[in-house]
């Protein structure tokens, strides 16, 4: 008995010692990110007044420098004009010199690579000023939305990353007011390729601000550069408003699901509601399962998935307000359908309604609207619909404010720059001492951004979260301003 | 009979009540003294090692409950940022042309985010820390609902980039209009 009870015991030791391994293999949950994941940008400047004309500096083009016309037949020529000339080699080349630091970029050969691009860069200068972009895309109409829209998101991206490179060597070679020019081009694209109306072309839009904005650092940097407070500040706010792809966005299941848009609610024949039926398995399958699926497999699975849900179906009709004996003639795919479609439009509108709010004012409801939509789609939903096609909002509307965010920063720091000019070169020590313009606020948080001196250094901090925490809403400027 | 003292009274009483008594025979087992006697003089047994199984015991089954009852392994989606570098211009100066890059494959699936732009965003999984970016046939099959998803997770980076021209560059590329006309005029001849 003693040496059982010793073995017992050593099995113990041994599962107790074994399991919390095993557990933390699955549940491995990160501690708060270290403060390095904060984005940081890290500039020097000279303090500089704001122009004598408020708005000689614009960073998208004035309506005088504008012309009518759609943007979009001549982004598509400098598309053409940049393929008949474009090399792997030449896209890595670029690639390169935009990692580069400026002062190392070999402006003689940067020219030269511009050069031979010159048809292409004037074809965009003309897109970017022109009063509208209608990109025509048919996304009504085409059964392969990503097959026309992939191709031109790929080309804008293309024509992007050239701009960029003229931008960073019209800065290295002291050209401010053609970086400037430039830097309006760059803009008017994100804003031009946003217009199509889906949420991705948005966030190529938006990326291509970002990359907009950080030669907007670099020319800021130069000394003498001039003061572009109220040139940011002109900027639309958002930079790009993600309200036509949202509204595109919504409507979503209606472009994927034809047939669930107008669900007769008078009876109709058993065939007619078979078909309707049939029609919603074979594209439920293609979006559900890449296309993988066999057509009369998802019908089986969701002819059996509809008379599972039938019962929650009547009786949620019923709850609506309708007779029992009325819901009951009913067919059982019309029951289901009329209650598919429902449900779908109330997880939609649940999560949509808060997108035209303010982020701090949307953003606990979006939160909820998500932990909602997990939690119940399995159990409410019949046919999975909500929760294969409602994206991920919180994200998109993040991404959308982020753009605004880095404006704010942006001005933020134009703003000591005027303080500092006027002050003899003396920087503030907190930021309610601006007061020669106004201050920014802080898209995610509706308060002006964090602020702290140290010296010749000022640190701005936007959505500064508990406990030093980071997440990808945070952003850092750390300023270092020359002596006047 | 020898010759006895008369003993006095109260002795005799006593001498006749010891003379009644009987000896019980079954009160004494040898063998059991004998044994009680060596378990007396055995060492004190230690409880250490029933204390030890108990306690173990109960660890164990409480950690067989955590484990059976944990909820579920939630991933994390965790935004990086890899910095451009943005740092003072200095005098153009002349430099030595760069090194000729190695041509990029197109259709491999890029762990990396491609030069030029920062990372808007990356999923770290906790059991896929690299991201899964797709190529760009594993792009062009998505359905548009993935495909958004997919670059709302991933970042405008994880696209595929566009391809380049197959043909080769002419040696002297047209700059204006009218040297597109004089370049299609010398293509047609």
């Amino acid at each position: 008995m003693p040496h059982v009870a010793m073995l017992v015991a050593l099995s113990a030791l041994f599962v107790s010692l074994i399991a919390p391994l095993a557990s933390s293999q699955t549940s491995l949950a990160p501690a708060n990110p270290p403060e390095d994941d904060i984005r940081t940008a890290r500039l020097t400047v000279s303090p500089a007044d704001e122009p004598r004309e408020s708005l000689k500096y614009l960073l998208l083009p004035g309506f005088l420098d504008r012309k009518p016309g759609n943007a979009a037949l001549h982004y598509h020529r400098a598309i053409a004009m940049m393929q008949n000339t474009n090399s792997d080699k030449d896209q890595q080349t670029i690639s390169d010199w935009l990692e580069m630091p400026l002062a190392k970029i070999p402006l003689k050969d940067a020219r030269k690579l511009l050069d031979g691009y010159q048809a292409t860069l004037d074809e965009i200068h003309m897109a970017a000023r022109r009063d509208e972009c209608d990109w025509e895309l048919p996304v009504r109409e085409s059964k392969d939305p990503i097959g026309i829209l992939l191709p031109e998101i790929q080309s804008m991206r293309s024509l992007a990353r050239l701009t960029c490179l003229k931008v960073r060597v019209e800065i290295a070679e002291g050209k401010i007011d053609e970086a400037v020019e430039t830097l309006q081009t760059q803009l008017a694209m994100g804003r031009h390729v946003a217009e199509a109306p889906f949420l991705v072309s948005g966030l190529v839009g938006i990326a291509m601000h970002g990359m907009a904005f950080e030669q907007a650092n670099a020319l800021m940097e130069q000394p003498d550069c001039p003061n572009l407070y109220w040139a940011l500040t002109a900027l639309p706010n958002p930079p790009i408003d993600l309200r036509g792809a949202f509204e595109a966005e919504m409507e979503l299941v209606y472009m994927m699901f034809p047939v669930l848009r107008d669900v007769p609610t008078d009876p109709r024949s058993l065939e007619y509601w078979r078909g309707f039926l049939d029609q919603m398995a074979n594209q439920w399958a293609l979006y559900a399962s890449n296309g993988q699926m066999e057509a009369s497999h998802a019908r089986v699975i969701v002819a059996g998935l509809a008379l599972v849900g039938y019962p929650r179906a009547r009786d949620s009709l019923i709850a609506q307000g309708r007779s029992r004996e009325e819901v009951e003639a009913l067919p059982v795919a019309q029951v289901v359908l009329l209650y598919t479609s429902q449900t779908f439009n109330e997880f939609r509108d649940r999560m949509f309604r808060w997108f035209p709010l303010p982020y701090w004012e949307a953003e606990k409801g979006m939160d909820e609207a998500e932990q909602f939509l997990k939690a119940e789609s399995w159990r409410r939903e019949i046919v999975p619909v909500a929760s294969l096609l409602l994206p991920a909002i919180q994200a998109a509307k993040s991404a959308e404010v982020r753009n605004a965010q880095e404006v704010a920063m942006l001005r933020t720091v134009e703003a000591v720059r005027i303080h500092a000019a006027r002050h003899d070169g003396q920087l503030p020590d907190r930021l309610d001492e601006v007061t020669e313009v106004p201050m920014p606020i802080d898209p995610y948080t509706g308060k002006p951004v964090a602020y702290r001196r140290d010296g010749r250094t000022v640190v701005l901090e936007s959505m500064v979260l508990p406990d030093g925490r980071s997440d990808h809403r945070v952003r850092r400027y750390i300023v270092t301003f020359r002596e006047k | 009979m020898s010759q006895e003292e008369d003993l006095p009274s109260e002795l005799k009483a006593f001498e006749a009540e010891l003379a009644a008594l009987v000896p019980r025979a079954d009160r004494l087992d040898a063998g059991r003294v004998m044994y009680l006697a060596g378990k007396a003089s055995a060492a004190r047994r230690s409880r250490a090692w029933p204390a030890a199984f108990a306690g173990m015991s109960v660890v164990a089954a409480t950690l067989a409950v955590m484990l059976a009852v944990r909820p579920e392994p939630q991933t994390i989606d965790r935004i990086v940022y890899l910095p451009t570098s943005v740092t003072t211009a200095a005098p153009a100066t002349e430099d030595a042309a760069p090194v000729a890059p190695a041509v990029p494959e197109r259709e491999a699936p890029r762990r990396t985010a491609p030069p030029g732009w920062s990372i808007e965003s990356a999923v770290l999984a906790s059991v896929a820390p690299t991201p899964q970016w797709l190529t760009a046939a594993e792009v062009r099959r998505l359905p548009y609902p993935r495909f958004r998803d997919y670059v709302l997770r991933c970042g405008v980076d994880a696209l595929p980039a566009a391809p380049a021209s197959d043909s080769p560059a002419p040696s002297a590329s047209p700059r204006r209009s009218g040297d597109w006309q004089r370049f299609l005029m010398e293509k047609s001849l």
